[in-house]
């Protein structure tokens, strides 16, 4: 049901022989996929072994736990920013090309932030990622 | 105003959208390619399509509207849209693309094994989807009123013409590349007007009493405490809940590129948000007079013949025309392509002849209740639906991706709870508005309570029940092993 044409058996199962080129999914023919002998949702785990689902579950831990503390974090900024351009009063005098310094923070000042936590986030995980692929490969 | 430039603009859009659609026709051979784009889009690409099926007419034309109505709270929304995608990134993205899933519904068939949490997931995502086209539909017909005095109910029954129309006739393939195109047109739409605004105004120093244009009470320093927050929660946790974000990472052929992939489309969607915002600011020094509600939401197309004497102000009205119009049909057909995928795969095996029937029902019964219903505020109406999905399916999908114990069950005590509570809490403020004394916040904004709600009751019911999903395991393994066991660092290459 999942799985109504079976194309998408490519990128977690063709890496795996390791020819070191970006996978690109070739699309031949609708029917011809289905032909393929292994079904689909097998291809994770028949080739997962024990000790790699450990690996598996830490990973899961790590990658959660770096989630939930950026998220924190970023809550925690956003508020603060909040907390400074709403109680502080003083800075609505000061103003840019008739703007008041609060009004211009809210409009464009949390954009920044939200990108630089996208790309710090981004970078993390695909370390974590890396440092278990190297993990598995010394299986 | 010019009627003819307005009515050439919507025209070429109208043109070029279909060019593409049908370019795209020759190049839709499988089903595949229908649903999914074959897998083989790059994350520029996919970026910029995402980016234009997410900026709809809420923030095109309402953003500017509710800064110049209402005052710096308005850009809490775009905020939380932006934002929204940062919680995408961070809990859904990568492990979403490796579930290989095709739609939210298959996602929750894959991981609980249950028809049942299917069936409501399907239903869901259609009601969250036949929202969302509404207030595109109403920003279609207001705009078209505006610009050219043609009857409302023409723009709206164009833009569902046409977005069935291409949708069916050349599936997400070209979607992806009318998408993308979009996108650049109304990020250019917007941002050509703001630097000719910013000329003429810098120009001539401006008179401007800003006690009286940004006075501190319409500025940051007017917030609530509990409005600002609960509003906040909605619109972070919505995006992971709306049915064509989530369709799109399908089209990246890695996990870590669907990650890199919403990078982009965070820096993309803020460029974006700034410049509208802009608009807004714009609008509060020079157009205070378009301050009423019904009228502030079309001040982006008033201003440029405003501001900008002759030819000059025409033109660029044309342009925010044009790139109003990339607003609607974007995301309306984006929300159209993922409601087709979930009723053709749900309902008939998911062939392609039902995926192009799905798509003209599903922008047909958005238009009978957009012809039926009032326009209310575009970023308000956006901004409800976020709420509704984020209390029905972000707990859901957050959790069926994080947490081990999670049971079909309990999911589906927790989409029927959150769709429950966030459902008549809306409607409860709709009746009820100001009458309801204290309770009128909570109703109005019920996000801080009906998706701590949602959440608790499928975590509650999962652990109370004993008939787990058995292919767990499986199922998480292969949401998080990433794909390459590393030779050549390509994966990534965005």
């Amino acid at each position: 049901m999942t799985d109504p044409d079976a194309s998408r058996g490519g990128p977690p199962a063709e890496p795996r022989r390791g020819q070191g080129k970006p996978i690109r999914e070739r699309v031949s023919s609708a029917d011809q996929p289905s032909n393929r002998a292994d079904p689909l949702v097998r291809v994770g785990a028949s080739q997962v072994s024990e000790a790699e689902t450990v690996f598996t579950r830490s990973l899961m831990r790590t990658q959660g736990r770096l989630a939930l503390a950026c998220v924190l974090s970023f809550v925690v900024v956003v508020a603060s920013v909040t907390f400074v351009i709403s109680r502080i009063p003083e800075l609505h005098d000061l103003s840019i090309g008739g703007v008041p310094l609060p009004w211009l923070i809210q409009a464009y000042g949390f954009y920044p932030i939200i990108i630089i936590y996208a790309v710090v986030f981004a970078v993390a995980a695909m370390r974590t990622e890396r440092r278990f692929n190297a993990l598995v490969e010394h299986e | 105003m010019n009627p003819i430039l307005a009515v050439g603009a919507i025209a070429l859009v109208l043109v070029v959208t279909s060019l593409i659609g049908v370019y795209g026709l020759r190049i839709s051979r499988t089903t595949s390619d229908f649903f999914v784009a074959s897998r083989t889009v790059r994350p520029i690409w996919n970026a910029s399509a995402i980016s234009g099926e997410y900026l709809s007419a809420g923030t095109f034309l309402g953003l500017s509207g509710l800064v110049l109505l209402s005052g710096s709270d308005a850009f809490w929304f775009p905020i939380g849209y932006a934002a929204g995608y940062l919680l995408v990134l961070m809990f859904v993205a990568a492990p979403l693309r490796r579930s290989g899933a095709y739609t939210i519904p298959d996602f929750v068939h894959a991981r609980l094994d249950s028809i049942t949490a299917r069936r409501i997931t399907s239903a869901l995502v259609l009601v969250i989807g036949w929202l969302y086209i509404v207030p595109q539909l109403h920003g279609a017909a207001l705009a078209v009123n505006v610009v050219a005095d043609i009857p409302p109910w023409v723009g709206a029954v164009v833009v569902a013409v046409v977005v069935s129309g291409s949708v069916a006739a050349g599936g997400m393939r070209s979607i992806t590349f009318v998408q993308a195109f979009l996108f650049w047109l109304k990020l250019g739409a917007l941002l050509v007007p703001v630097i000719f605004f910013v000329i003429t105004i810098g120009g001539h120093e401006p008179s401007i009493d800003p006690e009286l244009v940004f006075p501190a009470e319409r500025g940051p320093s007017g917030l609530d405490a509990y409005t600002t927050a609960s509003l906040l929660l909605a619109l972070l946790c919505g995006t992971i809940g709306l049915p064509h974000v989530l369709v799109r990472f399908y089209t990246s052929p890695t996990g870590s590129s669907a990650r890199w992939t919403t990078v982009i489309v965070i820096a993309m969607i803020s460029a974006f948000y700034m410049v509208s915002g802009t608009i807004g600011l714009v609008a509060r020094a020079t157009a205070p007079d378009l301050a009423q509600p019904g009228i502030a939401d079309t001040v982006a197309l008033l201003l440029p013949s405003r501001l900008i004497p002759g030819i000059a102000g025409e033109l660029l009205t044309a342009l925010v025309i044009a790139g109003a119009l990339a607003a609607f049909l974007g995301t309306s057909s984006g929300l159209v392509v993922s409601l087709s995928s979930v009723v053709s795969q749900d309902l008939f095996h998911g062939t392609v002849r039902s995926f192009r029937w799905a798509a003209v029902v599903c922008a047909a019964v958005p238009l009978g209740f957009a012809l039926a219903t009032v326009p209310q505020g575009l970023v308000t109406s956006v901004a409800n639906v976020f709420v509704f999905a984020a209390s029905a399916l972000s707990p859901v999908i957050v959790l069926g991706i994080w947490w081990r114990p999670l049971t079909a069950r309990g999911a589906i005590a927790g989409m029927l709870v959150g769709a429950a509570l966030c459902g008549a809490a809306l409607i409860g403020s709709s009746v009820f508005g100001t009458q309801a004394g204290p309770a009128a916040a909570l109703l109005a904004q019920p996000g801080a309570w009906t998706i701590p709600a949602a959440a608790l009751t499928t975590i509650a019911v999962s652990l109370l029940d004993r008939r787990k999903p058995l292919n767990t395991e499986r199922m998480l393994s292969r949401l998080h092993t990433p794909e390459l066991p590393r030779v050549s660092g390509s994966s990534s290459g965005s």
